[in-house]
């Protein structure tokens, strides 16, 4: 059997079932930490699957299908922000990111998280969200946002460390 | 999947555990599906455009060869040099003499024929007892 990528080349409908079943949760929750609501980061998302298919030839050039995705979707993500006119906000809508049965004190903590997501610089930012989020590899970060692995690894330890105090307190 | 390397980490990945909309992925799959039908039609098209346009060059080039060289030569089926003479004759009686011959070599090279000396010499012959020496611009 070929493998994903070439498939997705090739423009088989299944390749993009597979592909959507191996990273659509994760690329949903970046999506809506990116976008700031679920119901934009699906409409986000089901542009970036479009985009994926009209370049889908590309997917034979690429290493990591997954990773390819992502960035796409993270450039639609930049193009709805600026369409849309939304610059991201501290103040994260915090019932897009936990459900609806999560305790009291789970959303008090997501509030505490997105507070202090929102401390970190942009770049930093894109990285702990790529992350955690979209449970990406440091390697696989680093062909999203086009930097040296090493230097990906460094600045998300960076990024969490200093939000280590200020957490701790919102924590404890 | 990375396991969380620090409480921080753990606090934050306890935030990511919501799923994508289940009625997303049938969405995404509808267009995708659609979108690929649509790449292939569009291939299809582009195939038969080129095909047509070579088609159309091929008998552009075909239509060209024949009346360049094939049909070069050939004299048209039921040309005759006398009929060609007296209608030479009667256009010179209704313009000049010059205009007459003129009409006369056009219409034997439309023939595949050539006007020749002879044929002019004829002409004029034909032509003097009819308009007259005044009337051809050659006899002045």
């Amino acid at each position: 059997m070929k493998p994903l990528a070439a498939r997705l080349a090739a423009g088989e409908e299944s390749a993009f079932a597979e592909l959507y079943d191996a990273c659509a949760d994760r690329l949903h929750r970046y999506l809506s930490w990116q976008v700031g609501s679920r119901d934009a980061a699906a409409d986000v998302l089901q542009q970036a699957f479009l985009r994926a298919v009209g370049s889908r030839r590309k997917f034979g050039k690429v290493e990591n299908p997954i990773a390819y995705l992502f960035q796409i979707a993270r450039n639609e993500a930049a193009r709805y922000r600026s369409t849309e006119r939304k610059q991201k906000t501290d103040r994260i809508e915090i019932d897009a990111f936990v459900g609806a049965d999560e305790t009291e004190s789970q959303r008090v903590d997501a509030e505490a998280a997105a507070a202090a997501l929102g401390r970190l610089t942009a770049e930093d930012r894109e990285i702990v969200e790529l992350k955690i989020f979209g449970d990406v590899t440091f390697r696989e970060i680093a062909d999203i946002v086009a930097m040296p692995q090493q230097t990906v690894a460094t600045r998300y330890r960076r990024a969490l460390e200093s939000l280590r105090p200020w957490l701790t307190r919102q924590f404890s | 999947m990375s396991e969380p390397i620090d409480p921080i980490e753990q606090q934050f990945a306890n935030l990511s555990r919501a799923s994508a909309p289940v009625t997303l992925r049938e969405a995404v799959l509808q267009d995708v599906g659609s979108q690929l039908r649509a790449q292939r039609w569009e291939r299809r098209l582009l195939r038969i455009a080129v095909v047509m346009f070579v088609v159309g060059v091929a008998l552009n080039a075909s239509v060209s060869w024949f009346a360049g060289s094939g049909f070069q030569g050939q004299k048209v089926a039921g040309y005759e040099p006398e009929s060609l003479k007296q209608v030479a004759a009667a256009v010179a009686e209704a313009t000049d003499a010059e205009t007459g011959a003129r009409f006369a070599r056009q219409l034997a090279l439309r023939c595949g024929d050539v006007w020749s000396e002879k044929q002019q010499a004829e002409f004029q012959d034909q032509l003097r007892p009819r308009v007259g020496p005044a009337l051809t611009k050659k006899d002045g």
